[in-house]
């Protein structure tokens, strides 16, 4: 130990700067382990105010008579009960004639029965159940250009603003996102005329039961009945762990995002050891002579790494303790609950822990040539002792190491199978980013102009120089640019696709909830050139009642796992249709269309009987268990439609059409219950918005979606998410500097010995800035485009395959990463330098000797 | 006179005191003439050579090179000089361990731009100095005593005016080191080069046409050798 703390003190502030990226993962690492600790602990705290209540009901139906019983029973055994019911609805500012879709809120007094609800002005909250008047989020007055005490047109009531909602403690992340909202009583809300027959609402019932026992007694009682009644019952205490299991997941993904950079951090030490220890040879020698055994000089030297790792790790753990603090101020608005910070003891050992660990076990490779040096080297500079033909303990070093970063992939990821995977897919980057790059060096060298200017020259040459750690840059700077290159790619990619599907000739307006006897005058308002186009489908909500005779609660129960339907697929309600002819948006793969056209893949002709025919979308059928000739039996509204599945389609959900799972041949629904979604496109954003104002004013029940602004809210959350992962990406960039500066620091003495050399050979100081230039230009391309190569190959896999996009290159994001981390790297690098220009050539000379 | 220097001084700082290494030195050194500097360690031998051939600044004093006061030129106007007319030796050769032994000796010739025939002029000095059959070889592919030959080709290149030797023969062995000062002489007479060579070996000092002993941060002695002779 002694031997080890001597023999550190020179040389090792170099190996400080690899050090620091070891500091940043633990930093990383401890950080997100603690901030997960402290959201699942301040979730579950304040469990009962994020839900408003202990329990709750709901569903996309009113609760119907079997529930509303329990609930009478309930009340009567001491269960306060608040229900809300929520529907999308077009709201209109009369003084400023704006019309926008919000959520309308109709909510019974006593929720939410925990928390305290921050209103403008002060204790407004309760105003909303005074007829005639609403609370609106402050995001609805800016949007719909009004104040408080200006008055609204809900439906076809008008209702004065008493004041806006700052903070509702049962506010979940993004629940505001999908539309600012209107708080008003239950009454206000059926006297607006909102809901009515096939609109879309959500139903929900909260509850204050006194124990946990009775809130666990009443799921065991009538889980049975909500569930028939596709009502889900949630306690708080649930909702609370399944909130805290979203974050925890987050949160491990965010860790495996620091173990990244704690495993680049890993590499810059391996590099950094090995030329340390090249460096070190004859003191090593020398110690070998004094009588230091192989054994001796090693363990020496791996303490230093040690205590390196233990310096570095405890930086980290400074540095991550501070982060957590700062996390929930960073994420404040995406979480649902104030995040209260507490030193995590577990979190801290961890960190420091998988710190020492991975300096050590990076370190320990490298120091396995100290070994290797024989007492004679401290003679003869050049004795190089034979080599090792087959070296276990090498073999057991780089097992051990395999073994350490699979067990450090498996403990940080959400999963085994997902960390496993992690594991193989950095070594999988990792590879590939290391064989591009010497790739790269390899044609560098072999097709460099030899008729390009000699500081040029010798500026790429130096990549090559002895010792050179251009592999180990190429992969610490490359893996930077690899992440951020995907993400963007990606990105990019995500964003086209969502811009031709929004963009010219394609439908930008959608009118839905529109009644039968709508129909003729909402046609009316629309301008005439639009009329023509605009397309009305019919929807008819169904359940499924059977399928081949079978009715579904025999399904359900079909032991035979290949044969049973999806739960999810059986029990949903189905808006189907009825048309003639096929959508803009599908094609019929297999069967006949109704007028006997063939699908493309199989024109099989099923003979229907007398039976009504429907085309099923391929992955609903798929779902269902169905094919071609298979019969459904629907239930629309009490009564059974039975049904033979005679064509499959595919639909392209991507496009803006009115899109459909079934579809059902003309005249059979006809006469059933039935609303109208229409589409239109109207180019000029201002008739755009007088049609939507005149529809409020003539059909309150009608909603219209104006796509332009749906464009808008899915770009900004589209950036937001990218930002979001942008920034964990930056922690391995950062992670990738930090390897380019010690990688630059450790070379340093050597690059300043050749530039005081060329100084004294006569060359000026630009042409000494030409070398250093063209060194770090090559350094910085070789490792950007290992990266981006890498990162344009990912992309082309995912973009297809996973987001099912067709993909092209994106050249500007390429260009601009590799110049800004070209950039990045020739003003390092310079920077490191600027002594050369600064002194004299002799006293560099005499301090950096060979 | 090719080389003069007046009243240089030269101090470092040691544990924050001013260490006077030069103390107001004089010196003059005749064109094409072989001068050899020795004294003891740490007696400022490399420091002089370093300021005469302009690679460090002189706390005071000035040095004159063929006529023009070095310190006068900016640090651009010394590299210049220093390629035009001035050839290094060093004692641990410093050649650029990513140039084969061809390309050491070219950088200078580049570094001036002379590309024209430089390839012909390095390839004659190598096979000059002994390693005609080596030219594509890296310095880590060579032995000391080859180093030191490529190092030496390299400072001839430019065909300088004055040749700057520290040590050269330092980390050689004996035979070795007395190939490389006998090739340095036959350089110099046959270039008309003025040689300064600073050394602790006598015997090869004494070879010079005048040998000056430093002491006290002065030239303490300066006395003909056998060269003179």
């Amino acid at each position: 130990m002694r031997l080890a703390i001597r023999e550190s003190r020179q040389g090792l502030r170099r190996i400080g700067v690899y050090m620091a990226s070891i500091t940043l993962g633990v930093g990383a690492l401890v950080s997100i382990h603690s901030f997960r600790d402290d959201f699942a602990r301040s979730v579950q705290e304040e469990a009962d105010v994020l839900m408003g209540a202990n329990a709750r009901l709901s569903g996309d139906a009113p609760m119907g008579g079997a529930v509303d019983a329990v609930l009478d029973s309930l009340q009567g055994a001491g269960v306060e009960v608040a229900r809300v019911t929520t529907a999308s609805s077009m709201v209109l500012a009369p003084s400023t004639q704006t019309v926008r879709l919000l959520q309308v809120r109709g909510i019974d007094p006593g929720y939410p029965y925990y928390g305290a609800v921050a209103t403008e002005p002060e204790d407004a909250w309760g105003l909303h159940l005074e007829p005639g008047q609403v609370l609106v989020d402050p995001a609805a007055l800016s949007q719909l250009g009004v104040a408080i005490g200006d008055s609204l047109t809900v439906g076809t009531l008008s209702v004065q603003v008493a004041g806006t909602v700052d903070d509702l403690p049962t506010d979940v992340a993004f629940q505001t996102a999908i539309g600012p909202r209107v708080h008003m009583s239950q009454e206000t809300l059926e006297a607006a005329g909102l809901i009515g027959f096939g609109s879309l609402a959500r139903y929900e019932v909260f509850m204050r039961v006194a124990s946990e026992e009775d809130r666990e007694a009443i799921r065991e009682r009538y889980g049975g009945l909500f569930r028939d009644a596709d009502v889900s019952y949630r306690t708080a205490e649930e909702q609370a762990r399944g909130l805290s299991n979203g974050v925890r997941f987050m949160g491990r993904f965010l860790a495996l995002v620091g173990l990244a950079a704690l495993l680049l951090g890993g590499v810059g030490v391996a590099s950094a050891i090995h030329v340390y220890i090249r460096e070190k040879r004859s003191s090593i020698a020398v110690l070998r002579c004094l009588g230091a055994g192989q054994g001796t000089a090693f363990l020496a030297y791996l303490t230093q790494a040690a205590l390196l790792g233990l310096m570095g790790a405890g930086a980290g753990v400074v540095l991550g303790i501070g982060l957590q603090e700062v996390m929930p101020i960073l994420l404040r608005g995406v979480l649902p609950v104030d995040v209260t910070t507490q030193l995590s003891l577990t979190s801290v050992a961890a960190g420091l822990g998988i710190g020492i660990w991975v300096a050590v076990v990076f370190a320990l490779i490298p120091l396995l040539q100290v070994r290797d040096v024989p007492p004679l080297a401290a003679l003869r500079q050049d004795f190089d002792p034979p080599k090792r033909q087959v070296d276990p303990v090498r073999f057991a070093a780089w097992t051990l190491l395999a073994l350490s970063v699979l067990a450090l992939c498996a403990y940080e990821a959400p999963n085994i199978e997902l960390g496993l995977g992690f594991a193989v897919s950095l070594a999988i980057a990792g590879g590939a980013i290391a064989s591009v790059g010497m790739g790269l060096m390899w044609a560098t060298r072999r097709y460099f102009p030899s008729k390009a200017s000699y500081p040029v020259r010798q500026g790429v040459s130096n990549l090559f120089r002895p010792q050179n750690q251009t592999i180990s840059v190429t992969l610490a700077l490359g893996f930077g640019a690899f992440v951020i290159g995907t993400i963007v790619q990606v990105e990019r990619a995500l964003r086209d696709d969502l811009t031709i599907s929004f963009g010219s000739g394609r439908p930008n307006l959608l009118l839905f909830d529109i009644q039968t006897d709508q129909l003729a005058g909402i046609r009316a308002l629309l301008p005439n050139e639009v009329r023509a186009e605009s397309e009305a489908s019919p929807i008819v909500t169904s359940r499924i009642a059977a399928i081949n005779g079978i009715d579904a609660d025999s399904l359900r129960s079909n032991p035979n796992r290949d044969a049973r339907p999806e739960a999810w697929a059986l029990r949903r309600e189905y808006r189907n249709t009825y048309r003639a002819s096929v959508g803009r948006a599908e094609e019929v793969v297999s069967g006949r269309w109704w007028d006997g056209t063939p699908g493309s893949d199989d024109g099989t002709r099923v003979d229907a009987g007398d039976l009504p025919r429907v085309s099923l979308e391929l992955d609903i059928a798929e779902s269902l268990r169905v094919g071609l000739g298979d019969t459904i039996t629907w239930d629309v509204s009490g009564i059974r439609v039975p049904t033979v599945v005679t064509s499959l389609r595919r639909v392209d959900w991507g496009q803006l059409e009115p899109n459909f799972f079934a579809i059902l041949e003309p005249g059979v629904l006809d006469e059933a219950p039935q609303t109208i979604v229409m589409i239109a496109r109207i180019v000029d954003p201002n008739v755009r918005a007088r049609v939507q104002r005149d529809l409020v004013g003539a059909f309150p029940n009608v909603s219209a979606l104006d796509f332009s602004r749906v464009q808008e809210t899915i770009d900004s959350v589209l950036s937001r998410v990218r930002q979001a992962v942008a920034f964990l990406g930056g922690f391995s960039a950062l992670a990738g500097v930090l390897v380019l500066v010690g990688a630059l620091a450790t070379s340093r003495m050597q690059r300043l010995r050749e530039g005081a050399l060329l100084r004294t050979l006569g060359a000026r100081r630009r042409q000494v800035m030409t070398v250093l230039f063209a060194e770090y230009l090559a350094l910085g391309t070789i490792a950007t485009a290992s990266g981006l190569i890498l990162a344009v190959v990912a992309a082309w896999l995912l973009v297809p395959n996973v987001f099912e996009i067709e993909y092209s290159v994106r050249a500007t994001p390429i260009i601009a990463i590799w110049g800004i981390v070209v950039c990045l790297t020739v003003l390092t690098g310079l920077l490191s330098s600027r002594e050369l220009l600064r002194r004299p050539p002799l006293p560099i000379l005499r301090e950096a000797p060979e | 006179m090719m080389i003069v220097a007046e009243g240089l001084e030269k101090s470092y700082k040691s544990g924050g005191r001013p260490l006077p290494v030069l103390r107001s030195l004089d010196l003059s050194i005749e064109a094409e003439s072989f001068v050899s500097i020795v004294g003891p360690s740490g007696s400022g031998k490399t420091t002089l050579l370093g300021l005469l051939a302009g690679l460090d600044e002189p706390s005071s004093g000035r040095v004159l090179l063929d006529g023009e006061d070095i310190f006068d030129l900016s640090e651009d106007g010394r590299a210049a000089f220093r390629a035009e007319r001035v050839g290094f030796v060093f004692q641990t050769f410093h050649l650029l361990p990513t140039l084969s032994a061809l390309e050491n000796v070219l950088v200078p010739l580049e570094l001036r731009g002379e590309v024209a025939g430089a390839q012909e002029v390095a390839a004659a000095l190598l096979e000059r100095v002994g390693l005609g059959g080596r030219l594509d070889h890296f310095p880590a592919q060579l032995s000391g005593g080859e180093q030191q030959r490529v190092a030496l080709a390299r400072a001839f290149s430019n065909r300088p005016k004055i040749l700057f030797a520290d040590e050269p023969t330092g980390n050689l062995d004996q035979e070795t080191g007395a190939s490389i000062v006998e090739m340095m002489e036959e350089l110099n007479h046959e270039g008309g080069t003025t040689l300064v060579l600073v050394t602790h070996d006598l015997s090869l000092a004494e070879r010079a046409d005048r040998v000056l002993t430093l002491g006290g941060g002065r030239v303490a002695e300066d006395r003909p050798g056998r060269g003179a002779l």
